[in-house]
């Protein structure tokens, strides 16, 4: 096989990997992030991350959800203090934004392994700052990374999926799930209490 | 045999809140069999013991397991009954652009070992596994108000898993735990704090929002109705 043509297979093969309304989806949360960011808008940046948990709980695949736990944790490490206050945040930013623009050209591209390899180089860089800055001993990454478990399971994939997609145990989403108003909602209720106490005493009787 | 097949998220929620001696307490008073599938027991044990953060907690499940209050259950068949639901959970709802897959394999071999032993009771403490089981109509309204879309059923799927796992009893570790208190095995528990009245009603409080703390999908307002059914009312 020529070189050419192997190159125009795995280039097929590779968007045959993700669809176009997924690209279409990942591309406006990319360029609303990169906006956002200039502005220097963080709270709206980290509502941003969640305008792609719709993509994630449907597509389930690598590029939705490192999106989402990216744009994340970008707004987390630009919420400290510290770190605001300090001069590398000027070039953190730099490399961010270019990074947020490097991501939308690979997608528009369907260049993936460009666009995993981008996410990964990012991550780097978020996981340098906040090793400098935080005094918690959980990483930002592993915090972005349960927030957004969560918000899929909220979106009604199971627990179970959810630790599988993000990498996480289950013990661990569990444990960030049960401390989030997920469980209140009226439309997760299908029985009374009173019912379910009846089946469980019939069991026992 | 009168048993109850339990997913992983029971046991962590038992486990984490430091409640899992209930299951000894209620094993004693009842010839129950507390069964787990491999899956079940690779994700409470195994995946625990890998973790730096929950190793306390794999070692007391392990104790459980030990002591035969919890009996593994690795049979052959089970894999092929998983895969059955799972099959049919997972190609329940679509959108018009996919199938939305909802169920992970260790919830599904929960529920394939509950078919291969012909047990009805699924103790499941995750909301979209008990939601496809008890009332899967509620579940499309849930995907449909938070992914903002139209949501598709497979009325085939829909009508296999009602003929086939309609009759389930799904109970969360919310309900072991009113029945164990109802059961009175919270005696030795209490042992020391006299016949005071409110501290039995915090006694049963607590323990109902530990457990939703860690992880039960139960609602407050579920609370407020345990609360009023043992006690006549106490907010939660």
């Amino acid at each position: 096989m020529s070189t050419e043509k192997y190159f125009y297979l795995r280039k097929l093969l590779t968007v045959m990997e993700i669809e176009e309304e997924e690209v279409k989806d990942i591309l406006n949360v990319l360029h609303a992030a990169e906006e956002l960011l200039r502005e220097f808008k963080i709270d709206e940046l980290k509502e941003c991350s969640n305008h792609i948990i719709h993509s994630a709980a449907i597509y389930q695949d690598k590029y939705a959800i490192n999106t989402a736990i990216i744009i994340y944790a970008i707004s987390k490490v630009l919420e400290r203090r510290k770190f605001r206050e300090s001069k590398e945040i000027e070039t953190f930013v730099e490399k961010v934004l270019k990074g947020l623009g490097d991501l939308s050209r690979a997608l528009e591209a369907s260049n993936l392994e460009d666009f995993m390899r981008i996410i990964k180089s990012m991550m780097r860089e978020i996981s340098l700052v906040d090793r400098n800055f935080s005094e918690y001993l959980e990483h930002v990454l592993h915090k972005a990374r349960l927030k957004k478990a969560s918000k899929i399971y909220e979106h009604g994939l199971s627990l179970g999926k959810v630790a599988e997609l993000l990498g996480l145990s289950k013990w661990e989403v569990m444990q960030y799930t049960g401390k989030t108003r997920i469980h209140d909602r009226k439309d997760t209720k299908t029985m009374s209490v009173r019912d379910r106490l009846k089946k469980v005493e019939d069991i026992f009787s | 045999m009168k048993a109850i097949v339990f997913d992983s998220s029971t046991i962590i929620s038992l486990v984490t809140s430091c409640l899992a001696w209930i299951l000894r307490e209620l094993k004693k008073a009842t010839e129950i069999e507390f069964l787990i599938p491999r899956k079940v027991y690779e994700e409470v044990v195994v995946a625990a013991l890998r973790n730096w953060n929950y190793k306390l907690e794999g070692v007391r499940v392990l104790n459980l397991i030990g002591q035969n209050i919890l009996k593994v259950e690795d049979l052959k068949e089970t894999n092929r009954e998983a895969s059955r639901f799972l099959n049919l959970a997972n190609n329940l709802f679509y959108t018009k652009r996919r199938n939305l897959r909802l169920i992970h394999y260790g919830e599904a071999e929960a529920v394939g070992l509950c078919k291969v032993l012909g047990v009805k009771n699924l103790a499941v403490d995750e909301k979209t596994t008990r939601l496809i089981l008890e009332d899967p109509e509620k579940l499309k309204s849930l995907l449909e108000s938070k992914l903002h879309m139209k949501i598709r059923v497979n009325e085939r799927n829909l009508r296999n898993l009602r003929e086939n796992y309609g009759d389930f009893n799904v109970l969360r570790s919310t309900e072991l735990l009113a029945l164990g208190y109802e059961k009175g095995v919270f005696a030795n528990f209490l042992g020391g704090c006299g016949m005071d009245g409110k501290l039995r009603r915090d006694c049963l409080l607590g323990a109902l929002r530990l457990l939703k703390l860690n992880g039960c999908a139960i609602g407050g307002d579920e609370i407020n109705e345990y609360m009023e059914i043992f006690f006549g009312g106490l907010r939660a």
